[in-house]
C-alpha cells in the first residue's frame, strides 16, 4: 500500500525527526528537570523517534515494492505486501523488521532489539488505556536513533520517494 | 602493566556459555540446507532449479555470531529464498526459526529441543506440527512454486 509522502515538508521528513529528538533528549537531559518529567520526556522521546524509525522502513518499502528489485528483503516485502493486501491491512511493523532480518542478518540482534519494543510502543500511542507489556521501560532514545541511523545507512534512495 | 586477565577470563566465560547452544543451532541449519540440497537434487541435476548457498553470520543475543548457510532457489519463474531468522519463543519452548519464501507464499520451520525440525502452523498446538521430512519438504515446494 503506498502512500503520499511528497507533500510532507522536509523538517517533518522521518530522517529529520530522528535527528531532531536526538539532539532535544541531550539537552533535556542537561535540564534541571523533576524525575517524573524527565522520565516522560525520555518517553516521548523513544516513541517519536520510534515512529521516525517506523516511517524511514515504510519509506524504503514503498520504494522496494515500486522497483523490479530481486533481493531478499524485496522479496520478503512482496510477500508480507500480497498478504496484507488480500486481507486489505497494511504490512505490521513486526513483519517489516523480521523481514529486515532476514536481510541483515549480522544486525539481527539489533534489529530484534526494536522489535522487543514495539508492543511497548503500541502500548505509548494507545493512551496507556491497557495493561503495561513485560518489555517495560523504553528503549533509550538515543539507542533507537543510533539503530535507526545504522538501517538508515542500508538503504538506497528510491526515485520519487 | 594491566593485562586484561579478569576481562579475558569473563569474555572467555561468556563465549563457553553460548557455544554449547550455538553450536546446536548452527548443526541444525547445516542439517536442513544439506537435506533440502539432497531432496532436491535430481530436480537440480534435471536443470530445472538452481540452488545457491550463501555462508552467513547471524548475531543472537546470549549465543554471539552464529555462522550459518541460507539458500535461494531459483527455478523458471520463481525466486525462493531460505534464510535464518534466530531463535525465538514458540509454543512449544525456545526454537530456532528459519524462514521460506516466495513472493506469493512463505513457511516457517522451527528446530526444537528434541531434535526434529517441524512446520510451524499458528492453527494447531505444537504436537501437531508436521516433521520437515522428504514428503513434507515436496509440499511446501509445490506451494511455493505454485503459487
Amino acid at each position: 500500500m503506498t502512500r503520499e509522502r511528497s507533500k510532507v515538508p522536509a523538517l517533518f521528513r522521518p530522517r529529520s525527526v530522528i535527528q531532531a529528538y536526538d539532539e532535544l533528549s541531550s539537552v533535556l537531559r542537561r535540564t534541571d528537570l523533576s524525575d517524573h518529567a524527565r522520565e516522560e520526556n525520555r518517553t516521548q522521546a523513544f516513541l517519536a523517534t520510534f515512529a521516525a524509525m517506523e516511517g524511514v522502513l515504510r519509506e524504503d518499502m514503498d520504494g522496494r515494492l515500486a522497483a523490479p528489485a530481486n533481493d531478499v528483503l524485496t522479496g520478503r516485502l512482496r510477500l508480507l505486501s500480497n498478504r496484507a493486501r488480500a486481507k486489505k491491512a497494511d504490512v505490521s511493523i513486526d513483519d517489516i523488521l523480521d523481514a529486515w532480518r532476514l536481510q541483515f542478518t549480522q544486525f539481527a540482534h539489533e534489529i530484534g532489539k526494536l522489535r522487543q519494543y514495539v508492543e511497548y510502543r503500541n502500548w505509548l500511542a494507545h493512551g496507556r488505556c491497557i495493561s503495561r507489556p513485560r518489555s517495560g521501560q523504553p528503549m533509550d532514545p538515543h539507542r533507537v536513533a543510533d539503530i535507526s541511523r545504522r538501517i538508515a545507512s542500508l538503504i538506497p534512495t528510491w526515485p520519487g520517494i | 602493566m594491566s593485562t586484561m586477565k579478569t576481562l579475558m577470563e569473563r569474555l572467555e566465560a561468556q563465549k563457553s556459555e553460548g557455544s554449547p547452544h550455538r553450536a546446536l543451532w548452527e548443526e541444525a541449519v547445516r542439517q536442513l540446507v544439506d537435506n533440502v540440497r539432497a531432496w532436491l537434487k535430481v530436480p537440480e541435476q534435471r536443470g530445472l532449479l538452481q540452488i545457491d548457498e550463501q555462508p552467513l553470520e547471524l548475531s543472537e543475543p546470549g549465543l554471539g555470531t552464529c555462522r550459518v548457510p541460507g539458500l535461494t532457489i531459483t527455478t523458471e519463474t520463481q525466486t525462493i529464498w531460505m534464510r535464518p531468522l534466530g531463535v525465538e519463543k514458540t509454543l512449544a519452548g525456545e526454537a530456532f526459526r528459519v524462514e521460506i519464501w516466495s513472493t506469493d507464499a512463505g513457511f516457517t520451520l522451527l528446530y526444537l529441543t528434541d531434535g526434529e525440525w517441524v512446520l510451524h502452523d499458528d492453527s494447531e498446538s505444537p504436537d501437531d506440527w508436521p516433521v520437515v521430512d522428504e514428503n513434507q519438504f515436496e509440499k511446501i515446494m509445490v506451494k511455493l512454486v505454485e503459487a
